[in-house]
């Protein structure tokens, strides 16, 4: 990313230089060649061919850009005034006003729907990856060229590779593009078991190998008053979050393919790994009545934070609850561990299983999502698409990302979560990140697909149904979506 | 006991239920209240920062936070230019459009009026696409007609219903004296109709304010640059994605709830009569 407070230093030195003039001095000739020189090596600046990053800024007049987003995490409601983001890139782009219009997120919707199509909407717009974004691709401003000219050539080798890769594939499915009308500013990290490091040493149980052992040290940790994991499955989207996390041991990828239609629902996959969801919780291993249950606050705060449960299958994206007491120094992570029946493979390479504890040989992969991505509008008047630009590669770049990284996690890989001071909670949620390069795709790119998907684990788990039966009706739902949307099968 | 003092007990117990089962609403519709003022009330942080009925402490930090921070002086000030010229205009032309209803029987008055009064029944949130289009194709984005115009419309029907049936219940022998005397329809509205109609003006006035004031979807949509913004929008700064000051939120609902207070005491019992009267006439 190139430096943008010296780039407004260069542009400065322009307007400026008219200024340091002494009216009151002599015109000579040497003043007069001495003036002619820097006009014109300022003239040669302006039109060197290379980056823009080296060339100066063109929007000399004060512009203001407007930002819509229900997003806008840097605004902390104790801290009103104070909006990092806001004074950071205001300070290094003197020129540039950012008006943050913050929604709240049913009514951003409404505002999207009457203000894109009209044109009159914010210059900057935060979106979410998929049916958001790809509703108003036709106002959006491709960016690839500037992304080029502001961030190099090869730009997207600076974030996680599947920041980049998955919302390319997913916005643009049923075709095929190089285009860019987003930019990745944080990604979304799921699916490890976290547990409480203390209760585990309490009752004497460790981190489990196999499922085999995952099934005893919950009945020892229940036997000693704990919620072995806590679930909140009325919520529902934990729910496919599970069914990815233990399908993807027995084939990688297997859910998504069989959104897009590449493979089925019915695949022995995705039947094996919604059968053993339901045995999971035959087994116990979880809260009664989770689907009962919410994720928030019950199952998060309640159950997991509160101490009464030992272990929740969760991410990285839940740093906000690790302001609970003991949580740094106690929380850590596992993969969830190898499933009887799931053929085995080391996918890991040399990463570990758990941190700081492995489990053990094949276990469940990660799930991973790009949360928010921001786009510009297109039509915007050359002065205004270049502070909108400023605006958007500082936020997806390494200034903004981390004033950001203190409430979620970072797209490019040299930013991390900050604001931890525990070495070992630091270490277990980088660990995430190395360990989400081979993540599982998270969000649907149909929602009708993800209802459906929902309806069939909930009638398998809850009123015993067939799962490949269940699993069947999932097929026709996401062959009517991916029709509507434009694909072919 | 003799029948009639049968009959005192029992509406003397009717009238007892009825006051109990009156105190028991008002206490339900009086909770959210409290806990509005109770939380603006308390130093952040206090009670779990959560809302509270019970006050863990008293301090009128919060107001004088969100006075400054919000901006609320400017915001408020653009509230009452959109509400006062949104009141007016309803109460002018709903009261006009009534005239002319009671007054000038004409094929298909009925149906006029029922394409009017159609408009009660519309929420803005369904029109709201094709009004925002409007209101945009009109470049009234950012400017206080840009909500003056719809908070009129729509407030329009409410008016229109208030003041026909007040304006029925007036004697035609009135106005046929004031004919004869040779008043102009104008003065006729004017000297007769509106003097003789103050508990609907004030209905009118009341329910209006009541709209304009609370109004919030249109207002965030129309309204985008700061200092356009109306007082409603205030509460959304302290509204974090990941945490949320109900200190502040309540201190700004609650500042904002005593200016439509004041108008609804001043109007008391002008507007009881009013909603009595469209009661009994409708």
């Amino acid at each position: 990313m190139s430096d943008d407070a010296n780039a407004d230093k260069r542009v400065e030195a322009g307007p400026r230089g008219e200024e340091t003039r002494q009216p009151e001095a002599t015109m000579t000739r040497r003043s007069v060649l001495k003036s002619a020189a820097m006009a014109g090596g300022g003239l040669a600046l302006l039109g060197t061919p290379g980056s823009a990053a080296a060339r100066p800024f063109i929007t000399r007049a004060k512009v203001t850009i407007d930002y819509w987003t229900w997003h806008h995490i840097s605004q902390v409601p104790t801290e009103k005034g104070r909006d990092r983001i806001k004074a950071a890139f205001e300070q290094a782009n003197p020129n540039i006003t950012l008006n943050v219009k913050l929604f709240p997120f049913p009514d951003y919707l409404t505002a999207l729907k009457t203000a894109v199509p009209n044109g009159s909407s914010g210059d900057v717009l935060g979106l979410q990856n998929g049916a958001l974004l790809r509703q108003y691709r036709p106002y959006l401003q491709t960016l690839n060229t500037l992304a080029e000219k502001g961030m190099g050539k090869n730009w997207q080798k600076a974030y996680l590779s599947k920041a980049i890769s998955l919302p390319q594939r997913e916005n643009n499915w049923p075709h095929k593009s190089d285009e860019y009308w987003w930019m990745p500013a944080e990604v979304a990290i799921l699916g490890a078991q976290w547990y409480w490091q203390d209760i585990f040493q309490k009752v004497g149980v460790s981190v489990p190998k196999d499922y085999g052992e995952l099934k005893e040290i919950s009945d020892k940790l229940r036997s000693a008053g704990y919620i072995p994991t806590a679930w909140g499955a009325k919520d529902q989207w934990p729910n496919t979050d599970y069914l990815i996390v233990y399908a993807s041991q027995f084939r990688p990828g297997v859910v998504e393919a069989a959104e897009l239609g590449e493979r089925k629902f019915t695949d022995r996959a995705i039947v094996a790994g919604l059968t053993f969801m339901a045995q999971t919780v035959k087994d116990n291993l979880y809260n009664t009545g989770p689907f009962g249950t919410t994720a928030y606050p019950e199952a998060y705060q309640s159950m997991f934070a509160a101490r009464k449960a030992a272990m929740i299958n969760t991410g990285a994206h839940n740093i906000s609850l690790a302001g609970t007491p003991g949580a740094q120094e106690n929380w850590r992570a596992f993969l969830f561990p190898h499933i009887p029946g799931a053929p085995q493979s080391n996918w890991l390479g040399k990463l570990p299983s758990g941190v700081p504890t492995p489990t053990g040989p094949s276990p469940s992969r990660l799930i991973f999502d790009v949360g928010y991505l921001v786009s510009m509008r297109k039509g915007l008047d050359k002065a205004k698409q270049d502070a909108a630009w400023r605006f958007i590669q500082f936020y997806v770049g390494p200034k903004g990302q981390r004033i950001n990284s203190f409430w979620t996690q970072p797209s490019l890989k040299a930013v991390h979560i900050s604001g931890f001071t525990n070495k070992g909670f630091v270490n277990m949620l980088n660990w995430h990140f190395a360990v989400a390069e081979f993540g599982e795709r998270r969000e649907f790119l149909f929602p009708e697909t993800r209802e459906a998907l929902q309806t069939a684990i909930e009638n398998v788990i809850v009123n015993n149904a067939d799962p490949r039966t269940e699993l069947a009706k999932v097929d026709v739902a996401a062959k009517k979506a991916r029709l509507k949307a434009g694909g072919k099968k | 006991m003799s029948a009639r003092a049968l009959t005192v007990r029992r509406r003397q117990l009717g009238r007892g239920l009825l006051h109990l089962v009156l105190i028991v609403l008002a206490v339900f519709f009086l909770i959210p209240v409290v806990v509005m003022i109770v939380t603006a009330l308390q130093a952040a942080g206090q009670g779990g920062g959560g809302l509270s009925i019970v006050p863990h402490s008293l301090t009128f930090d919060n107001f004088r936070a969100v006075w400054e921070e919000t901006g609320l002086p400017r915001l408020l000030v653009n509230s009452v230019i959109v509400t006062v010229s949104s009141t007016l205009l309803v109460l002018f032309f709903s009261s006009l459009a009534a005239f002319g209803l009671v007054q000038h029987a004409f094929v298909g008055a009925s149906v006029v009026l029922l394409v009017l009064l159609a408009g009660i029944m519309l929420p803005p949130a369904a029109i709201i696409v094709p009004l925002y289009a409007e209101i945009h194709d009109f470049g009234l984005l950012n400017n206080y007609l840009g909500l003056i115009g719809p908070y009129t419309a729509l407030g329009l029907s409410v008016g229109i219903l208030f003041f026909r049936n007040a304006f029925s219940a007036i004697p035609r022998d009135i106005v046929r004296a004031a004919k004869v005397d040779g008043a102009s329809p104008w003065a006729i509205y004017v000297r007769i109709f509106l003097p003789l109609s103050l508990p609907a003006i004030a209905t009118v006035a009341i329910l209006q304010v009541l709209f304009s004031w609370n109004e919030f979807l249109i207002a965030l949509l129309v309204m985008t640059k700061e200092n356009r913004e109306t007082a409603q929008l205030a509460y959304i700064t302290y509204a974090g994605l990941y945490s949320a000051s109900f200190e502040k939120q309540f201190a700004v609902l609650a500042l904002l709830t005593i200016p439509v207070l004041l108008v609804f005491l001043v109007f008391q019992r002008q507007f009881v009569r009013g909603l009595t009267s469209g009661a009994i006439k409708g």
